[in-house]
């Protein structure tokens, strides 16, 4: 089962962590230093009830 | 200490109307000796009884009385300069927490309080903590995009908090097709915000649960320590995972070789991925070109 796909993404992840990243997966910038949120995300399509669950 | 008893009869008083169902005179009474407190700035009484006031008609289900004096320990709050602190905090969680979900001034309240604590604390955009309380009452009275602000910007309980809120409301989507609507918002909420950690503490809980319900067709890739999820059906789910990691390397040639593959499956996410772009890769977003700007700067040998 190879698809283009995979064959993407092992040549993608052996490239991405020929060195350990810059940042490491338990990096947190602290909130004190956070200054922007980035962009709002959109609506999704599904309305939720708060009630359901 | 003799204050302190004065108070503690003060309140005494006032707990007693409130066992008589006499709100309106409990109520004004405990304004008018909090007014006498205030004037004399004698502020920390005065938050005490107001404080402990607004407990009672809590306890006492009566939701309008009680975030009329909310406000009123806010103003306090401003008035006497009171820093966002563990103890300040502490008060107004405690309040928030006795609050019912359907109470019409439910957002005015939670406004209210993260207001203050933005401008007498530490935080651009509020108290941690004050938020995942926040957080999770919005969310009980189903304001999901007002709670998914406040939890993003929480502590670690926040987080699970968010997940289970994305979940939920994907479960009751019942759109197998749209997990990667869902779990895309934790993960660029929390790249947005430079907070890894949390990033893969949501997708990975997501993506289990998401296995575990709908068994979709998988398979873990491991690549020197990196772990990722291969979906058969859902290139949107393996790009997403793919984002986390190429915002991590900073390595700009790699994020457009990712957005190139995948352009085809994320078109949606162009505000975000521009926003990335420029937060982890320095990649300037290119406004509109003026045509014939563009034409004569070119002749000039300008810049382009």
């Amino acid at each position: 089962m190879s698809t283009p796909e995979k064959e993407f993404i092992t040549r993608f992840l052996s490239l991405a962590t020929i060195n350990p990243p810059l940042l490491a997966s338990n990096y947190k910038k602290p909130l004190q230093a956070v200054e922007t949120l980035g962009v709002a995300l959109p609506p999704l399509r599904y309305k939720y009830d708060a009630n359901k669950n | 200490m003799a204050t302190n008893a004065k108070l503690a009869k003060t309140l005494a008083r006032f707990e007693a109307r409130i066992q008589a169902k006499d709100y309106y005179e409990a109520h004004q009474t405990l304004r008018t000796i909090a007014n006498r407190y205030i004037r004399s700035k004698n502020y920390e009484q005065a938050i005490d009884l107001i404080s402990q006031g607004a407990q009672s008609f809590l306890n006492a289900k009566q939701g309008g009385s009680a975030t009329d004096l909310i406000f009123y320990l806010l103003e306090v709050y401003e008035q006497a300069e009171i820093e966002s602190n563990e103890i300040s905090v502490a008060r107004l969680v405690q309040l928030l927490a006795g609050l019912d979900p359907e109470e019409p001034n439910l957002k005015d309240v939670v406004t209210g309080m993260n207001n203050w604590s933005v401008k007498h604390g530490d935080f651009k955009y509020g108290d941690p903590y004050l938020h995942s309380v926040i957080g999770a009452k919005l969310m009980d009275a189903g304001l999901v995009y007002e709670a998914e602000r406040y939890l993003v910007l929480g502590t670690q309980d926040s987080v699970e908090k968010y997940v289970d809120l994305i979940w939920n409301w994907f479960e009751q989507a019942s759109d197998v097709g749209a997990a990667g609507d869902f779990v895309s918002r934790p993960i660029f909420n929390y790249l947005f915000i430079g907070n890894f950690e949390w990033c893969y503490v949501a997708k990975t809980r997501f993506l289990n649960l998401f296995i575990e319900k709908y068994n979709p067709q998988h398979e873990v890739i491991d690549k020197n320590g990196f772990q990722m999820i291969y979906f058969a059906d859902s290139a949107e789910l393996n790009f997403l995972q793919q984002l986390v990691l190429v915002c991590q390397t900073q390595n700009a040639e790699l994020f457009n070789s990712l957005k190139t593959h995948y352009a085809g499956s994320i078109q949606k996410y162009s505000a975000q991925l521009d926003y990335l772009g420029q937060e982890y890769f320095g990649i300037k977003v290119q406004k509109p070109v003026n045509f014939m700007q563009d034409i004569l700067s070119g002749l000039l040998g300008g810049p382009k």
